[in-house]
């Protein structure tokens, strides 16, 4: 018998994010076993170490919340997970600020962790948005690392977005 | 034609610009040559600057016209 359709949910916001305090009382709602949930921070330093002001995360209207919704619901079909939560922040954060927030519910654990280290390989490398760090330095902008790909590797199917989606 | 850039290509040649689609039948990659020709700007004939018409990722050989959005993307960070 097919697995029943997951709840899902990816949404971004231009305003802090409020991560849900009560975990509990959202896995409930669809009868869990387990929650796994994912913070991710901007933090305080480039990666050779330089002290950054803000991290600035530009959007297309239209394209970066589809490569959320599409990547989030790519997790749900392919984890044994009942629920899938996704926060997206967009605009300028300065260090410390929630930038994403990834919550999967599934009736036992494994799954749960899988799919959340999922989403986040391919929401770092794959979701649609342009960062750049700004600080005494200037501005710089990112790329996905080779780590980043490397992570992204391990998952290969359905990327549309990956750099090589159209050629 | 309306065209935009995101991400770095942005600091090149701004968020938008109103293009002159003179010609039938061009293609993203005549679009793309003549404003590079145009605004001086080699960077934009970069292989890593994608391009999307009306949302939707496509390649060089994709055509255009007059009403289609176009959008040139430096790569993307990721979230």
């Amino acid at each position: 018998m097919a697995k029943p359709a997951p709840y899902i949910a990816a949404r971004l916001t231009g305003e802090p994010i409020e991560a849900p305090v009560n975990k509990n009382a959202w896995a409930r709602e669809v009868d869990a076993g387990a929650v796994v949930t994912f913070s991710g921070l901007v933090r305080a330093t480039t990666k050779s170490g330089e002290p950054i002001d803000r991290l600035v995360l530009e959007v297309h209207p239209r394209m970066t919340q589809r490569s959320i919704e599409e990547i989030t619901a790519q997790g749900g079909a392919r984890f044994d997970v009942m629920a899938i939560n996704v926060v997206h922040r967009h605009g300028v954060l300065i260090p410390g600020d929630l930038i994403v927030w990834v919550a999967v519910a599934s009736a036992h654990r494994q799954s749960a962790f899988n799919c959340a280290d999922y989403l986040m390989d391919r929401l770092k490398s794959e979701a649609v948005f342009w960062k750049r760090e700004e600080g005494a330095f200037g501005r710089r902008w990112i790329e996905p690392t080779a780590d980043d790909r490397a992570r992204l590797d391990r998952w290969s199917d359905n990327l549309s977005f990956a750099p090589d989606a159209v050629s | 034609m309306t065209v935009e850039f995101y991400g770095q290509i942005r600091d090149l040649m701004g968020a938008s610009l109103e293009f002159d689609l003179s010609r039938d039948g061009s293609t993203v990659a005549d679009v793309r040559h003549q404003l590079a020709k145009d605004h001086g700007c080699d960077a934009l004939l970069a292989s890593g600057i994608r391009a999307a018409v009306n949302d939707e990722l496509v390649g060089e050989g994709a055509r255009v016209t007059a009403q289609d959005s176009l959008v040139f993307m430096s790569p993307l960070s990721g979230g």
